[in-house]
Order: C-alpha cells, then sequence, then structure tokens
C-alpha cells in the first residue's frame, strides 16, 4: 500500500482559506450597495449571483475552462497583463472557486445588512460620521453574525469543491490536486484504505474547524444579548 | 383521537418536506458527478425490471435468463466504436435499439458498481484490470474473457505546423510545449501509456512540469480541444471521430514504446442471458473485430 500523501489537504485549506478571505473582501462592500438598491435592480443581481447554486459544478468549470484557455477573454486578459495562465493553476482554482461559492458568502451577508436598523445609522449621520464611518463603526459590527456565517459557509463549501476543480484543475500535484480530487483517484484506482483514510482525515478537519468557528461566533452573539 | 391522528400526519409530512429539502440540496451541490452516475444505474435498473414485465418471463432460472433485454457496461472511450457494433448486431437480428441499453464510464466506476450488484450483463473495460477484478470476485469466468479490441495511442497537436514525433518534441518539446495534457497514469490505461512512451523516449523528465492531467481520455482530449493544453494524448478512435478541420497534426505512438492497452470483455455470470450471450459471441466474430479495426483499434483476434 502507497503512503497517503497530505499535500492534498494543506492544498485544500490553503484555497479553502483564500476563498473564503477574498470573497469577504469583495461581498462585503457588494452585499451592503445591493442592500441599498431599489427592488428589481436588486432581485435581477441577485438572480446572476445565485446561479452557481443551481449550475451544476461541472458546467462553471466547463465555461470557466473555456474563458480561461488562451482563446476565452479570462485568458487574454491574463495574457495581456503579463501573468503566468489561469488554467492549471492554482490561481485559476482560486478563481473559479470564488465563483463557486459566491452566492454562500453573499447571501448571509445581504441578509444581515438589511437587518441593520437605519435608526443607528441616521443618529450617527446627525452625530457627524461620513458614510464610511457608519459602514466600519456601526454596519459592520451589528453584522458580524453574518460575516462570520459568510465565512464559515464558503471555507466549508470550497473544501469540498469537486466538480469545478475537476473540469479546470488538471490534477497536477502540489497545485491543482485538492483534497477531494485525490480521494476521487484514489477510489478510480482501487485504492480504498487510501480513500477511506483521507476522507475521514477531510471530515473530522471539517467537523473541527465548523465547531471552532460556530463556538466563537455563538460566545461573541451571547455577549451583545440576543438569543 | 382524530386530533391525534391529524397532528401526527402534519408532523410527519413537515419532516418529510424538510428531509427532502436537505437532501436535494446536498445532492445538487456536492459530487454530483459521482450521484448522477448512481441515479443513472438506478433508473437503467428499474426500467429494465419494467420491460421484463411487458415480456413473457415465466422462467424461474434468475432475473432475465430468457428475456431479450440486457444492459452492457461500456468504458467511455469505447462508446462510439460500441454503437457501431450495437447498430450491425440489431440489423442482423432484428433487435429492437432500446434491447440493448448500454452505460458509458470509467471503467473504474463501472467496476466498482458492478461488483455491488449493478445489473450489467457484459462489461467491455479499456483494460484488463478491472476485468481480472471482478473475475476474482467470481462475478464472471476467467476463461469466458477475451481481448476484444487494443488501443492505439496518439499525441494529437491541432495548433502545431510540424508532426509532433519524438525528433520534434526532443528538439523543440522543452520550449515550444506550455502544457501537455494525458489521462491519469493512476487510473486510466491510456495515460499509463503515455506515460511509458514519455519514459521510453527519455523525455518525461523535461516534459513533467508541462504535463496536465484528465480523469480519463476523454478529459485529455477535451482540454486540447479548448486550447487549455497545447497538445495530448487520446486514443487514436478519438482521432478519427474528430472533424477534419479539428483534426491537425498527430503522431501514431509505436507500440513498442508502451505496454499493450488491451482492452477485455466479460460477461457477468449473474445478470447473463441468451441475447447478451449472442452477443457476446458475436463481438469475438470477424465482423465485429472488422468494425473494431475500423474505429481505430487493433484486433487481438484477427
Amino acid at each position: 500500500m502507497h503512503a497517503v500523501d497530505l499535500q492534498p489537504l494543506y492544498l485544500s485549506i490553503k484555497l479553502a482559506a483564500l476563498t473564503s478571505m477574498l470573497l469577504l473582501v469583495i461581498c462585503i462592500p457588494l452585499a451592503w450597495w445591493l442592500v441599498q438598491q431599489k427592488p428589481t435592480r436588486q432581485a435581477l443581481i441577485n438572480a446572476l449571483c445565485a446561479l452557481p447554486l443551481v449550475l451544476p459544478p461541472t458546467v462553471i468549470g466547463f465555461y470557466l475552462l473555456l474563458l480561461m484557455s488562451p482563446g476565452g477573454w479570462l485568458g487574454q486578459l491574463n495574457a495581456a497583463l503579463g501573468l503566468e495562465p489561469l488554467s492549471f493553476s492554482f490561481r485559476g482554482l482560486v478563481l473559479a472557486s470564488m465563483v463557486y461559492s459566491l452566492p454562500f458568502a453573499l447571501q448571509p451577508l445581504q441578509s444581515a445588512f438589511s437587518q441593520v436598523n437605519k435608526a443607528y445609522l441616521e443618529a450617527a449621520a446627525c452625530m457627524g460620521a461620513n458614510a464610511v464611518q457608519r459602514f466600519i463603526y456601526i454596519v459592520l459590527p451589528l453584522a458580524r453574525n453574518g460575516i462570520y456565517s459568510a465565512l464559515i459557509l464558503s471555507f466549508a463549501h470550497t473544501m469540498g469543491e469537486f466538480g469545478v476543480v475537476l473540469m479546470i484543475g488538471g490534477n497536477i500535484d502540489s497545485e491543482t490536486r485538492v483534497l477531494s480530487i485525490a480521494i476521487y483517484d484514489h477510489v478510480e484506482a482501487l485504492e480504498y484504505t487510501q480513500a477511506a483514510l483521507l476522507s475521514t482525515l477531510m471530515l473530522v478537519f471539517s467537523l473541527l474547524i465548523l465547531s471552532l468557528l460556530y463556538l466563537s461566533n455563538g460566545r461573541k452573539a451571547h455577549k451583545m444579548g440576543s438569543l | 383521537m382524530v386530533f391525534i391522528r391529524a397532528h401526527a400526519i402534519s408532523w410527519l409530512t413537515g419532516l418529510a418536506r424538510s428531509v427532502s429539502t436537505y437532501v436535494s440540496s446536498y445532492i445538487s451541490q456536492r459530487a454530483s458527478t459521482i450521484v448522477s452516475l448512481f441515479v443513472f444505474s438506478i433508473l437503467s435498473t428499474t426500467s429494465l425490471a419494467k420491460d421484463n414485465d411487458q415480456q413473457n418471463n415465466t422462467n424461474n432460472n434468475g432475473p432475465l435468463t430468457n428475456g431479450s433485454d440486457f444492459n452492457i457496461a461500456v468504458a467511455s472511450n469505447f462508446k462510439a466504436c460500441y454503437e457501431k457494433l450495437a447498430e450491425a448486431y440489431s440489423q442482423q437480428h432484428n433487435l429492437a435499439p432500446q434491447q440493448i441499453k448500454a452505460s458509458y464510464a470509467s471503467s473504474g466506476q463501472l467496476a466498482a458498481m458492478i461488483s455491488r450488484g449493478a445489473p450489467f450483463a457484459i462489461f467491455l473495460s479499456a483494460d484488463q484490470k478491472r476485468a481480472q477484478q471482478l473475475i476474482q470476485r467470481d462475478l464472471a469466468d476467467a476463461q469466458n474473457g477475451f481481448i476484444y479490441a487494443v488501443g492505439q495511442l496518439v499525441l494529437w497537436a491541432p495548433k502545431l505546423e510540424q508532426k509532433p514525433g519524438p525528433a520534434w518534441l526532443k528538439e523543440h518539446g522543452t520550449h515550444a510545449i506550455k502544457r501537455l495534457s494525458l489521462a491519469n497514469p493512476k487510473h486510466a490505461p491510456y495515460g499509463l501509456a503515455a506515460e511509458q512512451s514519455l519514459k521510453q523516449l527519455g523525455l518525461y523528465g523535461e516534459l513533467q512540469d508541462k504535463l496536465v492531467f484528465g480523469q480519463n481520455v476523454a478529459q485529455s482530449l477535451q482540454f486540447v480541444a479548448s486550447g487549455a493544453a497545447d497538445m495530448g494524448f487520446i486514443a487514436y478512435a478519438q482521432w478519427l471521430e474528430l472533424d477534419s478541420e479539428q483534426r491537425g497534426q498527430y503522431w501514431l505512438v509505436p507500440a513498442d514504446l508502451h505496454s499493450a492497452i488491451q482492452q477485455q470483455a466479460i460477461e457477468i455470470k449473474a445478470w447473463a442471458n441468451n441475447t447478451s450471450n449472442d452477443f457476446f459471441r458475436f463481438l469475438k466474430q470477424k465482423q465485429a473485430q472488422q468494425i473494431v479495426r475500423n474505429c481505430g483499434y487493433l484486433s487481438d483476434i484477427y
């Protein structure tokens, strides 16, 4: 029996962490902007951002592969910027994971922001706070639960990502061979022991991370006096 | 009493609804490829049962012994050739096309499904290893199996001006190729053959960083077709399936550079019936082997 390679685990963790962080950076301003739009515009953009929820991951991966290849516009933009090719690279995976997990980061943020009481913002405006200050010191702390949910959900969702990575990864060791692909590889090669080992590892690790995140979320919420 | 029963029913419906929502969202977001394969095998099982009831099957020797329908598991690289064989057989024997139902997947997945009771009468594997595995589990007879096709490997370079033969690879390979795709050598026979060929030519070391692995030889083709990879190793049978504009330059890898890609066919004892026996025999005959050769494989028998 070949020894179990743990490199895919580290790669998965790296991908999930990077994706969820970048998604938070992009989705927090996006969600705040969306929540302030008129309902029709909000509905249209919501529908667009929720597409990765209903599309099969293999379809997302298929179109991303076409876009990232030298003929597609993502690939051409990349080449124009002088960067390494996107397909079959870790950067390409991060981009694809961000598209794939976008609704999981955006929707909790949107619901948290929409629950922020306008009265606090108006009071702060009366006291002289500008838009940025109101956002940082009032909106973000009040929406803390939503931010944690977005982080947890996008992290967990990216850890389990399979279809998209299968289509655009190229299964390159220590670059795009994430944990789900490695498990699938072991099953295909009839190495069921290694597959079971990696699966258990993934299960235990995911459970640990999620419990820690939910615990910290729960404690902070309790301090604020909510249920 | 009536109140308690109504309450219980509404609670049960609520529970069923929440469970089904959870299950459906879980399934749609995770491992859709694998689950869709299982759903396919379940659907083929139920449709097979329905057809069986419509036939006058009064035999008690087994589910399909005297039935004239059967399921066949075909390795995905053989799909096009199998369809030609099935057509020839159906015309000869006056069968309706829906009487033989084919499922296409990688040999590993098919072998795993068959070893767990999937109702396939015949298994056309892409290699010998998976078929041997099922023989070892006593699901098929060793003496019944035979090599129905020998695969040929091709290095396909649609955007290249010259033939990507060994001379070109040795001279220009390192700087001209950005990405070279092949099937995963760990579990795909064409990928293993590609890796062996590169090692035999002494090019594996310098090209190793440029290699991209598809899950199977079909994905290797897709990487090249989409332009993500500059060139890739595919099956000769697949290259013949391409349109003339898509074809471009290619190099047919000589068979002595890799171990033979022997694709073995076996009959699964539990699900075999008269028609499947007949089709199995048909695959060994000259006409079938001629079709196999025309599709781009070599014949082990003739």
